[in-house]
């Protein structure tokens, strides 16, 4: 039995989701993106792409700003301090369950408690 | 999050957020051709208004203004085409050309307050040093990107 706890522990719920993901993965890479840019990165319908970015904002990890060029409307997106953040958090809990070790290092056991003595 | 995750899934999702890429090698140039027309269209309207200005040619130095604004409209126009911004763009753009902007007001102040004028021996390669900063902006905007 370990006191560790288990990385999955550390997992963003809402960024878990793998659109989600890959939103919040696509802005860290930005100050700032179209909303079409975006979703010609992650492959998704303007619908999808737009109920997701809800739900993100919601969550205040992505600050949706709207403005126009020219008479166009256009919808810009980027990555919150809160959002980057956790962004990070995912990516290290991701990567602790990838090494197969649980956050701050040290091994977990993760078979079935051993009955032998 | 008690679902279990597997290591090859924690994998997948890792090598899924590194091949996600939403600043496209065009918006990178764009946004480097606005930064390097930015800088030489500075240096051009404080060389052209120093000569002009050094002949006295109001109407010269009219037309350059003129022609400095259409550059900027243009450039502007130019820029907005780009569809996102690599990160750190904002904070190099603001340093590279306020820099710029900074260089351009003592060269306007230099050759304003000096007697005889200027000599262009002395003052274009200052012009030249004017549009240095938003031109090392557009080449640290080009490497961050990559």
């Amino acid at each position: 039995m370990t006191d560790i706890q288990h990385a999955r522990f550390r997992i963003d719920e809402v960024i878990h989701a793998p659109v989600r993901f890959s939103i919040v993965a696509a802005l860290a890479q930005a100050d700032e993106a179209e909303f079409a840019a975006v979703r010609d990165a992650v492959q998704v319908s303007d619908s999808v792409l737009s109920k997701q970015v809800t739900i993100l904002e919601a969550a205040g990890y992505v600050v949706v700003r709207k403005g126009y060029v020219g008479k166009r409307p256009r919808t810009w997106l980027r990555l919150s301090k809160t959002g980057a953040v956790a962004l990070q958090e995912h990516l290290a809990a991701l990567r602790a369950i990838a090494d197969g070790m649980p956050l701050g290092g040290g091994s977990v056991d993760t078979t079935a408690d051993d009955a032998s003595s | 999050m008690n679902e279990q995750i597997t290591p090859a899934q924690a994998a997948a999702a890792l090598a899924q957020a590194s091949s996600v890429r939403v600043v496209s090698p065009a918006d990178v140039r764009t946004l480097t051709a606005y930064l390097l027309g930015l800088g030489a269209a500075v240096a051009g309207i404080l060389a052209a208004s120093w000569w002009t200005l050094s002949h006295e040619s109001p109407m010269g130095f009219s037309f350059s203004v003129a022609g400095y604004a259409a550059v900027i409209a243009l450039l502007v126009a130019i820029q907005r085409r780009a569809r996102s911004t690599p990160r750190g763009f904002k904070r190099i753009y603001t340093w590279g050309l306020g820099a710029t902007m900074t260089l351009y007001v003592i060269g306007v102040m230099w050759f304003s307050f000096t007697r005889p004028w200027l000599s262009a021996a002395v003052f274009l390669p200052y012009c030249l040093l004017v549009a240095l900063p938003a031109w090392a902006a557009a080449v640290m905007i080009r490497r961050a990107a990559r």
